[in-house]
């Protein structure tokens, strides 16, 4: 797209969020919508402002980061492990995956009982449903981009007798980083979701808490200003991972 | 010939349909929001609709079950449903607090009805045992919330226990069976259901702490007050026909509470037996009770000062 | 000159896998041939007829059913020291540059960083990809690609390079350029070339002999000496002799290609 265009494009969608901004300024001003349910937005970019400035949002922030780091962290190394087993295996892929994705599209979240059964009440349950839900998008990716390496790269190592650890290294693992990258900004963006809808419904901690607790006070202001910073954090890390992966696969390609 | 009878037969009907029908049976259909199903607040309005008493004067109840306190007081300000049959008065007083209309209209519980349960084979045979333990309650600034906070600093061991969110009595009493908290809250006449299974035992009653609790109270917006007078006087008045009946047909009451929680009759025997009498009010809520309610949510942090009780009640309409 | 690949009697069946060709597979039927040191010869035959999977044999990437491959008069029995290869398909990595492509074989056999470095950059300038060291493939053209394929294989300094249609997926121009620049870096480096081939101008253009390959079960049908001058030009490629030769490898090469053209090659 040409530069004009795209400033365009920009100007477009910028306007087009201030008419939609102005829009719920009105209703809400007006009492068309109750002032319990929604929130003007001018009076959210102030609380937001204060909330910079104050301590809840940040120590709430610090929970849900550190939680979120820890999952995905963990879901890397989970995800790693078994889509290598997954590849090497065949039978246990074939056996597990279907297992796995019943419990990647099914709302796994609502298991969180379990978990709470098995963790107790704060961020160890928040973790492990954030774990499962992230570490599976990642063994899939894992196992697949693996299993779909050119099969000229592989003559290619075996041509040169490379033993098994060298041709893991230099020619699968590097062929595969496009696959596996999708899978790790999948799988981080999963566990995001999950940390913060975990924390949300058993108001462990963290921004979650913090999003139920005004909700509940009917602090509609503090509400919608804990939803806007969360969307910043997630649109924000979506696309870094988005940007990177894009990076990669042209140069892949 | 034949043509012609058919015409007229058509017309005839045609002109019967056309005539309206007799007044009584004109209903005009009131939404009211209300707690959870499970909720005893809800009674009188079980029993209303059941009796009849709603549709004598001209309304059809349609009942809308709200999850916590709040969300009724949502349901209200929402114009979702026209008024709240069980709204904590200090939920109400919240979101007056935030500029919107609503008012107190009615007592609806005047005692504190909820209670806390153990594990029956638990150790804990008194409050002061949940010394170091986890207590749950339903939402923060709600009823549950700002009760246990109340009965922990009469006993002197708010520092010494760790109130929890645990959502309805049906999480709290999940939870407590995962031994993820000790104690949870529960209401009757559910709790009942429990307690004779010999599952769960009462340790905590939360009335024998507070006295005189309006728990839940009937409001509704301004405007809808003011442009439905009559409907609200009448609302009123069956509501407290049904508490008369409720205190003067235990047997009936307990059939129709059985039937409308799809729970067995022992149960509900129980549930009745523990009942206050007097518990369900037709009068205003005492002013400290509805003070009371005031420096709660001062307490919880959803407002910061108190109202003027003049600009959030309007007892023009009691009965 | 001594025979340096020795082929003996190789045949290839491939068992049924079960897929969809209801049997096994008869790939190459009994095969035997020998190139000597310092020549360039060619293996030519229709599609499909097994010429690739000899290749392979040769290479030491597939065992033989029956018979065997002596390189320097040692037995095949993986890939050999003295062999590299060039494959026809892309199998330079997107992920490096030009230069790390080519230092790819010798990395593997564990040469130090310096002399790797330094050979890489000696045989990416042979190949004629001087200045291109740090691009990346996909920003090199197919041709260009290939180079490097081969650089990389010249790194190794192997004996002998095998050859797998190394052009075939590039333009009829691009290829017969291509062609000039092999027949170049051979006559540099001396080394022994077995080229598999479909193109009957290919196997003209480049090579010392043509061994004309049947449809499968691959045998030999015959054995052609190209007795074209060096260099080969376009001037050489269009004299009366080259045009008979071509023509008698095409009567041979037709009645092959025939067969392959009905669903069980007979």
């Amino acid at each position: 797209m040409a530069v004009s265009e795209r400033i365009k494009v920009k100007a477009g969608q910028a306007a087009a969020l201030l008419l939609f901004l102005g829009v719920l300024e009105w209703l809400v001003r007006k009492r068309f919508v109750s002032v319990l349910v929604l929130s003007p937005p001018s009076a959210v970019a102030m609380k937001m402002l204060e909330d910079l400035q104050g301590r809840e949002l940040w120590t709430s922030l610090q929970v849900t980061a550190m939680e979120f780091l820890l999952a995905a962290l963990i879901s890397f190394v989970v995800g790693s492990f078994f889509g290598i087993v997954f590849f090497r295996f065949r039978i246990i892929r074939s056996a597990l995956e279907p297992l796995l994705l019943a419990f990647y599209s099914a709302p796994t979240i609502l298991l969180y009982p379990v978990f709470l059964t098995l963790f107790g009440l704060g961020s160890p349950a928040v973790v492990s449903m954030a774990v499962v839900l992230g570490s599976i998008p990642i063994m899939v990716n894992v196992s697949v981009g693996l299993a779909g390496v050119e099969p000229i790269f592989v003559k290619l190592g075996r041509s040169l007798n490379a033993g098994p650890w060298l041709m893991f290294r230099k020619v699968m693992l590097p062929a595969a980083t496009p696959t596996i990258f999708t899978g790790l900004r999948l799988g981080f963006t999963y566990a995001l979701v999950a940390v913060i809808a975990v924390e949300f419904i058993t108001f462990s901690g963290g921004l979650g808490k913090l999003v139920s607790w005004r909700y509940f006070l009917f602090d509609t202001e503090g509400l919608f200003s804990a939803i806007a910073f969360i969307i910043l954090i997630a649109s924000l890390m979506n696309r870094l991972l988005q940007r990177t992966e894009d990076r990669i696969r042209k140069r892949w390609t | 010939m034949k043509k012609c009878w058919i015409f007229l037969t058509a017309l005839v009907g045609l002109l019967t349909l056309s005539v309206p029908p007799p007044a009584s049976a004109q209903l005009r259909t009131v939404k009211i929001a209300l707690t959870s199903q499970e909720n005893m607040d809800n009674l009188p309005y079980f029993v209303g609709m059941k009796a009849g008493f709603f549709k004598e004067v001209g309304i059809n109840l349609e009942p809308s079950y709200f999850r916590g306190g709040g969300d009724v007081v949502r349901g209200v300000t929402t114009s979702a449903t026209d008024l709240a049959g069980s709204a904590a008065p200090s939920a109400v007083f919240i979101a007056a607090s935030k500029g919107e209309k609503i008012k107190v209209i009615s007592s609806n519980v005047g005692q504190l009805l909820i209670v806390w349960v153990v594990k029956a084979n638990s150790p804990y045979k008194s409050i002061k045992d949940l010394k170091g333990k986890k207590v749950g309650f339903s939402s923060p600034g709600s009823v549950t919330h700002t009760t246990i906070q109340a009965i922990l600093k009469t006993e002197g061991m708010e520092k010494d226990v760790e109130i929890v969110r645990a959502g309805t009595p049906g999480e709290n009493w999940t939870a407590v069976s995962n031994g993820v908290i000790d104690a949870g809250w529960h209401v009757s006449p559910a709790v009942y259901n429990l307690v004779s299974k010999g599952e769960a035992r009462i340790l905590i009653t939360a009335s024998n702490y507070i006295k005189d609790y309006t728990q839940s109270s009937v409001a509704a917006m301004e405007e809808v007050i003011e442009k439905n007078p009559d409907m609200i006087r009448n609302l009123l008045k069956a509501r407290a026909k049904a508490i008369k009946f409720i205190s003067e047909n235990p047997d009936k009451t307990m059939s129709i509470w059985a039937e409308e929680l799809k729970l067995p009759i022992e149960i509900i025997r129980l549930a009745y037996k523990d009942l206050p009498k007097g518990v369900y009010e037709t009068a205003s809520p005492k002013p400290e009770s509805l003070l009371g309610a005031m420096r709660e949510a001062i307490g919880a942090g959803g407002m910061k000062e108190p109202l003027d009780l003049k600009k959030v009640t309007d007892f023009r309409f009691l009965p | 000159m001594e025979e340096l690949i020795s082929v003996k009697r190789v045949s290839k069946i491939f068992e049924d896998s079960g897929v969809n060709t209801g049997g096994s597979v008869e790939a190459v039927g009994k095969v035997d041939f020998q190139v000597r040191r310092g020549e360039f010869v060619s293996l030519l035959g229709p599609s499909g007829c097994g010429k690739s999977t000899l290749l392979d044999i040769v290479a030491g990437l597939e065992p033989p059913t029956s018979g065997e491959v002596l390189i320097a008069g040692q037995t095949v029995k993986g890939p050999h020291p003295k062999t590299a290869m060039v494959f026809q398909s892309m199998s330079v990595f997107p992920w490096r540059t030009a230069l790390e492509n080519v230092e790819f074989g010798i990395e593997l056999k564990g040469m130090e960083k310096k002399a790797r470095r330094e050979r890489a950059r000696q045989v990416t300038q042979l190949v004629g990809l001087a200045g291109f060291e740090d691009k990346y493939p996909s920003q090199l053209s197919g041709g260009m690609n290939q180079r490097l394929a081969i650089a990389r294989a010249l790194a190794l300094d192997p004996e002998i390079l095998l050859m797998d249609e190394p052009f075939g997926a590039l333009d009829e121009q691009t290829r017969f350029l291509m062609g000039l620049e092999l027949l170049r870096i051979w006559e540099e480096t001396r080394k022994t070339i077995l080229f598999v081939t479909h193109s009957i101008a290919e196997a003209i253009q480049l090579s010392d002999r043509v061994l004309v390959m049947s449809a499968r079960p691959s045998v030999i049908r015959e054995e052609i000496p190209i007795l074209l001058p060096r260099p080969r030009t376009i001037e050489t490629l269009t004299t009366e002799i080259a045009t008979q030769i071509e023509r008698r490898i095409w009567d041979i090469l037709k009645v092959e290609a025939a067969k392959g053209m009905t669903p069980d090659g007979r």
